[in-house]
């Protein structure tokens, strides 16, 4: 096993469920000080986490029967969930809209719909004496 | 006002109690919670309030806003508990509740910069009136130390993301799978895995560096 497949792996290795993989680990971590440096350190600072932990102070219990004495209100860490009802009405509405949507995309327009109105052209009539120009519709 | 007299009997003489270790004990607690008991609670508050503390603690790296997000999550146990799938982990809820509450937390703290944080965040409380006398020279040399790598491998944790702090508390220290830990934090089991990888290289990375 080289360096590389050690750290690789090493995630593998700690959480222990692979024994052949916590051999061939173990084998390396024999000759390679490095790579048992890195895995003494990760151990050790995990170890000094756990004996570093704290204890509720003093005032914590009669604090959160005050707190729930007076039922006082907190923040909802979760979204606020719509009834199943409008969820539905959503879905359907939303389903719709994207229908509508890829209907004007992908549906080609009817011939007589793509096809645009005559054109409807004036013609001159010129009236002799007068400076004047009247058109007439066709 | 049961679970008040409970609570008044149970953390105010600190009784000793025979706490709930399994679901199914987890599952008769809140049966009897539910049932009146006023007991019931407080066994629950006395079997998570440390390891969630602890939890929330290294998450947001300061000792008494921790306490009050765990309050805060007692609260919403308690008054959500009818509704509380009894087929599920009763852990993993309560952990999820604790960690929304601390990841509002910390997103609240880095949209406002005005909000003050404690400047050593990780020796605050009570904890350091009982551990650093005033003059440092008199303690011995290995409680020095210890007090010493303690507040380095804390400082590290708090140099790793937030989402790579969270998966890897919850692995590392509060023991937990991969399945808890993925619902707790709302991710896949793959995600999960990938930021805990991340995680203990750059722990253990971070570690070596400043011990060096």
């Amino acid at each position: 096993m080289t360096c590389a497949e050690f750290r690789r792996c090493y995630s593998a290795y700690r959480d222990e469920h692979d024994p052949g993989l916590a051999a061939a680990m173990d084998d390396h971590l024999e000759i390679c000080p490095s790579c048992a440096a890195f895995d003494q350190a990760f151990r050790d600072g995990v170890e000094a986490l756990r004996v570093a932990s704290v204890a509720p102070s003093e005032g914590f219990g009669s604090r959160l029967e005050e707190r729930l004495t007076t039922d006082e209100t907190v923040p909802d860490p979760f979204p606020p969930r719509l009834p199943p009802a409008m969820t539905g009405l959503g879905a359907v509405l939303l389903l719709t809209l994207i229908g509508l949507a890829l209907r004007g995309l992908f549906v080609a327009p009817s011939p007589a719909a793509a096809e645009p109105p005559p054109l409807v052209l004036a013609r001159a009539h010129l009236i002799p004496g007068m400076p004047f120009v009247i058109f007439d519709q066709e | 006002m049961a679970i008040i007299r409970f609570l008044r009997g149970t953390l105010g003489r600190r009784r000793v109690t025979t706490l709930p270790r399994t679901q199914a004990d987890i599952n008769r607690v809140i049966e009897a919670h539910l049932a009146g008991d006023s007991h019931a609670f407080g066994q629950i508050v006395e079997r998570y309030q440390s390891r969630l503390i602890n939890f929330v603690y290294r998450m947001t790296g300061d000792r008494d806003r921790a306490e009050e997000l765990v309050q805060d999550t007692f609260l919403r146990v308690h008054r959500h508990l009818h509704r509380f799938d009894r087929e599920r982990n009763f852990s993993t809820w309560i952990y999820t509740i604790a960690s929304n509450l601390a990841r509002n937390e910390l997103r609240r703290r880095n949209a406002s910069p005005f909000i003050p944080t404690d400047p050593k965040p990780w020796l605050s409380g009570p904890e350091q009136e009982t551990h650093e006398p005033e003059d440092p020279g008199h303690r011995p040399d290995t409680e020095f130390d210890r007090e010493e790598v303690a507040q380095t491998v804390r400082q590290t944790v708090e140099r790793l993301s937030r989402d790579h702090r969270e998966v890897f508390v919850l692995r590392e220290l509060e023991g937990k799978s991969y399945e808890e830990i993925a619902e707790i934090v709302s991710a896949s089991l793959g995600t999960v895995k990938s930021r805990l990888n991340r995680a203990r290289h750059q722990f253990a990375e971070l570690i070596l560096r400043r011990l060096r």
